[in-house]
């Protein structure tokens, strides 16, 4: 693995406010881990070092003052390349954006900010989130930290990246069809997208305003929380407790559509819930192959409609992939993206319907490990799938639904790559999937290294 | 409608109905197998013509207020 393991947000913090460690120093350990990745990982577009070392001088003052503003103060973080900013370019991944300023920043930024968190960058990301590998013609395609000749997955490839390699305590992307959950899972991290709309996209390039949510990635379960709270207004006291009953729906049929090694550990996290109490009972969802289409025919046509007036100007600076989805959608019929809309509603009662019997249903997050650079197509049971639709094959149902939905580690490969599983709650139920999260966290799934703050790059106090 | 779709015939709509906002090569491109996100764009279409030819009943697009009335 490139880069370090960074203590938790929890033990930052503390080291923080008992003045042990400086937000200045975090700084400095993150830029260094940036310098020493960047040139093989592609993970950050740009970097806000100067904003960044004012706001770390202005968050040592405050914590040296016994003042300090909460559990982000002085904590790195980076954000997906498609949040505005007023001092970077917001390049979107194109060539056709790259000298694209906004005039403020994205409300997200600005909540996080007001935190003390410290924007260091901005990353890197499949073109205008459009896919799910991350390739990117013109900003790079991000490798696996963990494996240089694998893909980190996408969309939001660079937000994974940074974070699998401490290069900060969180990054944001946005989840159309699983970019957040995605590459989390494919590089052994959490990606949480929030029930839709609780998270403001608000300053944001868009994709797919019908499908588009803002989502977190951070190292483990525990370091989401307070990002969560912050962001989606998750009151930290009501992720403590899990539901009870606890009550489990198990996607039926989805564990057999992925490879081997993903399926155990979809079936060891079962375990996991068993002995945590949980109940656990089949579920039948809506057919994943209908939902595609659906999901497909919204996003090629708001993505039209948003980016006609770029390609009149710019057109042939936009990459292959994203244009010949642009191509395809100006010959959906627009009674076609309206019956889908309809078929939104009908998921969404179902779901809701559902859910009136679970707390929590359980899937994998992704049927694959991380594929090889160049892979294009995937067979998964007597079927090839193009590797986009691969990968999201899990997740892209859960963004027609709005449900909140959770990717985080659940053991590795046989190759020692991440596996992952998935848990999605009902519309605002984010706090049970975060607390079910945390507890399979705690009783050891996935479980990785832990670092202590002064063991990290962290420099002492002087 | 699969296998009924072919560069000729985007190509002409490209050209008579959207002013050819794409380049012929683009519409062509769209025509064979798949890329991205897209398997191919006949499958694509069959499953289109199931979606919309399902009775969704009064069931409203999302977003818009229902007009079924409670069971």
């Amino acid at each position: 693995m490139i880069g370090q393991v960074r203590p938790s947000v929890k033990a930052t913090a503390a080291a923080l406010s008992r003045g042990e460690i400086t937000a200045t120093s975090l700084l400095d350990a993150s830029v260094g881990v940036i310098e020493q990745t960047n040139s093989a990982l592609k993970s950050f577009i740009s970097l806000s070092i100067g904003r960044a070392r004012r706001q770390a001088a202005e968050a040592d003052r405050r914590l040296a003052a016994g003042a300090g503003l909460g559990p982000l103060d002085g904590l790195p973080f980076a954000v997906k390349d498609v949040y505005e900013t007023a001092d970077l370019y917001t390049t979107a991944g194109s060539r056709a954006f790259a000298n694209r300023q906004a005039i403020r920043d994205a409300t997200a930024i600005a909540q996080l900010e007001a935190a003390g968190a410290i924007l260091v960058g901005k990353t890197n990301l499949h073109e205008f989130a459009y896919g799910a590998t991350g390739e990117n013609g013109w900003s790079g395609t991000v490798p696996h930290p963990q494996d240089l000749t694998r893909l980190a997955g996408g969309s939001s490839s660079g937000s994974a990246a940074a974070v699998a390699t401490g290069a900060v305590y969180a990054a944001l992307g946005t989840d159309t069809g699983g970019s957040v959950r995605v590459p989390a899972a494919l590089c052994g991290i959490v990606g949480y997208k929030p029930t839709f709309g609780t998270m403001s996209l608000e300053g944001t390039v868009p994709f797919c305003w019908s499908l588009d949510h803002g989502g977190i990635l951070t190292r483990t379960v525990e370091d989401l929380a307070p990002f969560a709270s912050c962001l989606a207004g998750i009151e930290r006291g009501s992720i403590e407790t899990l539901p009870q009953p606890l009550r489990i729906g198990i996607a039926e049929g989805w564990a057999d559509d992925a490879e081997p090694d993903v399926a155990r550990a979809f079936e060891n996290a079962l375990g996991a819930l068993e002995t945590l109490g949980a109940r656990l009972a089949p579920v039948r969802l809506p057919d994943r192959s209908e939902a595609r289409t659906v999901s497909l025919v919204l996003q090629l046509s708001e993505a039209l409609a948003f980016h006609a007036p770029h390609l009149e100007r710019a057109g042939d600076l936009y990459g292959e992939d994203v244009r010949s989805g642009l191509v395809l959608a100006q010959f959906l019929p627009a009674s076609a993206y309206v019956q889908c809309k309809r078929f939104v509603t009908d998921y969404r009662r179902t779901l809701a319907e559902t859910f009136k019997a679970f707390d929590i249903i359980l899937t994998p997050a992704c049927p694959i490990v991380a594929p090889l650079i160049g892979t294009k197509e995937v067979r998964l049971s007597g079927q090839t799938l193009p590797l986009g639709n691969a990968l999201t094959l899990f997740t892209s149902l859960f963004n027609l639904t709005g449900s909140p939905a959770l990717a985080m580690p659940a053991g590795v490969s046989s190759q020692g790559l991440p596996l992952s599983i998935q848990l999605i709650g009902p519309a605002r139920g984010d706090a049970s999937v975060i607390a079910v999260a945390g507890a399979l966290e705690r009783h050891g799934l996935g479980q990785k290294p832990e670092a202590t703050p002064t063991r990290s790059a962290a420099r002492e106090r002087s | 409608m699969s296998n009924v779709i072919t560069a000729g015939t985007l190509q002409a709509i490209n050209r008579e109905l959207h002013r050819g906002r794409f380049t012929e090569d683009d519409v062509a491109g769209l025509v064979g197998t798949g890329h991205g996100v897209i398997s191919s764009l006949d499958s694509i279409f069959a499953d289109l013509g199931c979606i919309c030819m399902r009775d969704l009943g009064l069931i409203a697009p999302d977003g818009l207020p229902a007009l079924e009335q409670e069971p």
